[in-house]
């Protein structure tokens, strides 16, 4: 199996096709096959690796290293094991962020980079429930087990207190209803394992106190000098994140997905697929 | 159904059976051509992936392209069965 030793955990990876170097990061709560129906296409052009983050799918679940700048830290260090000198980066949400990071610990090591519906928690540090323009079925179902908007106002986190949540319903069996785009742990026949796992990483390692933790400053930040895509659901909470990237770095470009919510890669792949190719000056077919 | 998937689906149950030994339902019942990975023995996307790269390294010892066999129209395929890998192995 293609494991990696990586910063004194084994992280779990794999690569399809040839060519330049093109990673893709999952977000939280999620793992490597969030991206593989997209990035396939992409290996006609480039040699793509996929990878779980520490503590997802594959990889092994590390006593602590979760905050942003430690995944980022780990990206640069998968990339010394798997002897990638230069590589862009694509990374949705919390992968995002780690890609982010690691772009401002060595931005010489990446040629672009994609930040899809990143919230970074330098520049947007909380997300409260109050923020939310507008809950989908699924987020007003949640919010109502857990006794009203009231009992969530002090909760800072939001996005990931609902995750947790969804995970929680999964593993209780419980059906949450409401619907939504796309529904945490809720593909197919359902994701019993991943839901299991994630509750696991909030509650024996030091995960939920690390993430929100802030990583490279708003200066870090400035060296990012590598064109950078910012791809924001229409709908999506992060917004904040992407107005105050986009008066930091100094070669982005922004996007927004019509109709998108912070999952567009799944809802949306047409748009993103088409984006992507755009960004990276490829064609492939799907 | 061709001898060379016939010959196929052992090797396969095999891999599948320390692939799925950790796992907190195992299935019981005994494998076959016609076990499916998702309704049958517990599989998520992450799992079909991982298998994915477990048969290139341990079963066919080459490159597949398995995005032929795992997804249809950008999406994953509801379901595979043992039957399905083979034949596909075996094209």
């Amino acid at each position: 199996m293609a494991y990696a030793e990586v910063r004194g955990t084994r992280l779990a990876w794999q690569q399809i096709g040839s060519g330049p170097d093109l990673i893709f990061l999952h977000g939280v709560a999620a793992n490597r096959a969030f991206w593989f129906p997209m990035a396939m296409p992409f290996a006609a052009h480039f040699r793509v690796t996929l990878f779980d983050l520490r503590g997802h799918g594959y990889s092994d679940r590390a006593p602590s290293g979760y905050a942003s700048a430690d995944l980022g830290r780990d990206l640069l260090a998968l990339m010394d094991a798997l002897e990638i000198g230069q590589a862009v980066a694509v990374g949705h949400s919390y992968g995002g962020g780690a890609a982010l990071e690691a772009a401002a610990l060595a931005p010489h090591r990446f040629l672009r980079l994609v930040l899809a519906d990143v919230r970074v928690q330098r520049l947007q540090p909380e997300m409260r429930l109050s923020d939310l323009e507008a809950r989908s079925g699924f987020e007003q179902a949640l919010v109502d087990r857990a006794g009203g908007a009231e009992a969530l106002s002090e909760e800072t986190q939001i996005g990931f207190r609902f995750l947790e949540a969804s995970a929680r319903l999964k593993v209780s069996g419980a059906a949450p209803g409401g619907s939504d785009e796309f529904i945490p742990f809720g593909e197919g026949s359902g994701a019993l394992r991943a839901a299991r796992s994630w509750l696991a990483l909030l509650d024996e390692t030091e995960a939920r106190r690390e993430f929100p933790q802030a990583g490279a400053t708003a200066e870090q930040l400035r060296g990012v000098d590598m064109p950078v895509l910012l791809l924001y659901g229409e709908r999506s909470r992060c917004w904040p994140s992407a107005t105050a990237l986009a008066q930091l770095l100094p070669h982005r470009q922004t996007r927004s997905v019509p109709g998108g919510g912070h999952f567009f890669p799944i809802s949306q792949p047409a748009f993103t697929l088409a984006a992507l190719q755009e960004f990276l000056g490829v064609r492939v077919s799907p | 159904m061709s001898i060379a998937s016939d010959a196929l689906v052992q090797p396969l149950i095999s891999l599948l059976k320390d692939f799925t030994q950790d796992w907190d339902h195992s299935f019981e019942g005994t494998m076959t051509r016609s076990t499916r990975l998702f309704a049958d023995l517990g599989f998520e996307s992450i799992d079909i992936i991982q298998l994915a790269v477990a048969i290139q390294e341990e079963v066919v010892k080459r490159r597949v392209a398995f995005d032929k066999l795992l997804m249809k129209d950008g999406r994953y395929v509801d379901d595979l069965s043992i039957g399905q890998i083979a034949d596909f192995l075996a094209e």
